[in-house]
């Protein structure tokens, strides 16, 4: 008998998927902030393996619509423009930022991490932002040519494992609970930590019961900031603009969609993203997913503004369309390297998922990374039904 | 002392994944539970000497004891079990 129970545990939120070769330590060399763990690419590839054969399970052999193996509940995708500072100082001009009050027309998704019943049960919840408009090569091996850059956020700073093999024992349990024993046994401290995260991050999350629009994300784990006067890791986050009025959600399936929807009828929704700087012997390590580099504003600058203009968004097209984006950090310039082993992993594990995900709904063909929001913001139909019947995994 | 953390959450387990998948194959959400319930985490008595064993390394304990405040708000491995314990039950029950 197999035991394939889907685990709620929610480490989920951040891994996003997608696997891949083996060229991800021979593709960029290690910055010096970083070593390779042993065996971290064969771990990431038997996650991405493991995680294949749970989207097999839910949804492949049931004959369903494959959604991802993490973030799987796209709470919706809107159109926005990401405005960079127009005053940032000159030494942080590099990348997406490298022209003050530049503005990219851009896209972002909402998801929750597990997201299997709906908005009302307690989980952690992303943001997603694919700028357009991005000249210059990009790290992902097959859309080097792509014009996008994404940012990959979740609703908590830290994630729920220090590296690609607690990372790998969380899709373990996940895929069946009884591996929490094993789990616990090769390094009971050290993996209690992790358990006692990954629950922080869904089911803990104190943004709870919060609108998106009210949430900071975080993008958890290190990213490169480099340019001709600056060098350095950095994290990055969207921290809602100031004057945002608190608001109760309806407690429904859909309270996150319906209060985001409410919101924009009646006008912009607005996040200051900024950057938070690597400082040396402050215990910062770029390799562990959970080192955690505080959270106190006066850390961070800001970069950019967010604003999501009114619109209408919850439509059963614009649903579908979200649902095939592929959100990937690697989908990114040089300047913005991600960093680390859980970064690494990503790529193989993303790249993996996303590839048969959209061969598995018959759109690989159709799949273009987009160049810009037009074909987005084009979907007119209003009608929402059937991606409000949805629940995911499909069918539940 | 023979406590042990015992995965009885297996209604709320199994039902938790019914969220996931419907608790529709009820033949397979049976043979599930069935094992889920009989399922011996780690006793306290494994727990501890484990734990201790950790604190005691030559090389990792100091980071290790570090940890374990941050898992229990103590460093004595005896008291963290009722804590790991919760966070175990918390994970299988979703709560």
């Amino acid at each position: 008998m197999t035991l394939n129970p889907r685990h709620p545990l929610i480490f989920a939120g951040m891994l996003v998927h997608s696997f891949f070769t083996s060229a991800f330590a021979a593709q960029l060399p290690l910055t010096q902030w970083e070593t390779l763990a042993p065996d971290e690419a064969g771990e990431a590839r038997r996650a991405a393996d493991e995680l294949l054969g749970q989207i097999k399970h839910d949804y492949t052999d049931q004959g369903k619509r494959a959604f991802r193996d993490a973030h799987p509940r796209g709470i919706g995708c809107v159109a926005a423009t990401f405005t960079v500072e127009p005053n940032l100082p000159l030494k942080y001009r590099t990348g997406v930022f490298a022209v003050p009050g530049k503005s990219y027309d851009s896209i972002i998704r909402f998801s929750a991490a597990l997201g299997p019943a709906g908005d009302q049960v307690k989980d952690a919840r992303g943001m997603a932002i694919k700028l357009f408009g991005v000249p210059g090569p990009k790290l992902l091996d097959d859309q080097p040519n792509a014009v996008t850059q994404d940012f990959l956020q979740i609703n908590a700073r830290t994630f729920p494992a220090k590296n690609t093999h607690d990372f790998a024992g969380l899709v373990r349990i996940k895929t069946n609970p009884l591996n929490a024993i094993a789990f616990l046994r090769e390094s009971p401290i050290a993996h209690a930590l992790v358990l006692k995260a990954a629950f922080s991050l869904s089911s803990g999350n104190p943004n709870n019961g919060k609108s998106l629009a009210e949430m900071q994300f975080f993008s958890m784990v290190p990213y490169l900031m480099k340019g001709s006067s600056i060098n350095t890791p950095v994290k990055f986050t969207s921290r809602p603009c100031a004057g945002v009025a608190p608001r109760s959600l309806d407690g429904s399936d859909g309270e996150l969609r319906n209060d985001l929807q409410n919101r924009l009828n009646e006008g912009d929704i607005c996040y200051d993203f900024l950057y938070q700087f690597y400082r040396d012997g402050a215990g910062y390590d770029v390799e562990n997913g959970m080192s955690d580099w505080g959270g106190d504003p006066n850390l961070f600058t800001k970069f950019a503004t967010i604003n999501i203009q009114k619109q209408t968004f919850l439509t059963d097209e614009k649903l579908h369309y979200c649902d095939n984006l592929s959100m990937q950090p690697w989908h990114t310039l040089a300047e913005h390297q991600p960093l680390g082993n859980i970064n690494r992993a990503r790529k193989i594990i993303y790249e993996v998922i996303s590839k048969s995900r959209h061969t598995t709904n018959n759109e690989s063909n159709r799949y273009l990374e987009p160049t810009s929001s037009t074909d987005f913001q084009a979907l007119r139909n209003p009608t929402f039904s059937v991606w409000d019947a949805i629940k995911v995994p499909a069918g539940s | 002392m023979k406590t042990r953390i015992r995965n009885a959450a297996v209604a709320g387990l199994i039902c938790g994944s019914a969220a996931f998948h419907g608790c529709k194959t009820t033949t397979e959400s049976s043979e599930k539970s069935a094992l889920l319930e009989n399922a011996e985490i780690m006793s306290l008595q494994e727990w501890t000497t484990a734990c201790q064993k950790e604190l005691a390394h030559p090389t990792t304990g100091i980071a290790a004891k570090k940890e374990l405040q941050q898992v229990a708000d103590t460093t004595d491995c005896v008291a963290a079990y009722p804590t790991v314990k919760g966070i175990l039950e918390q994970v299988y029950h979703r709560t």
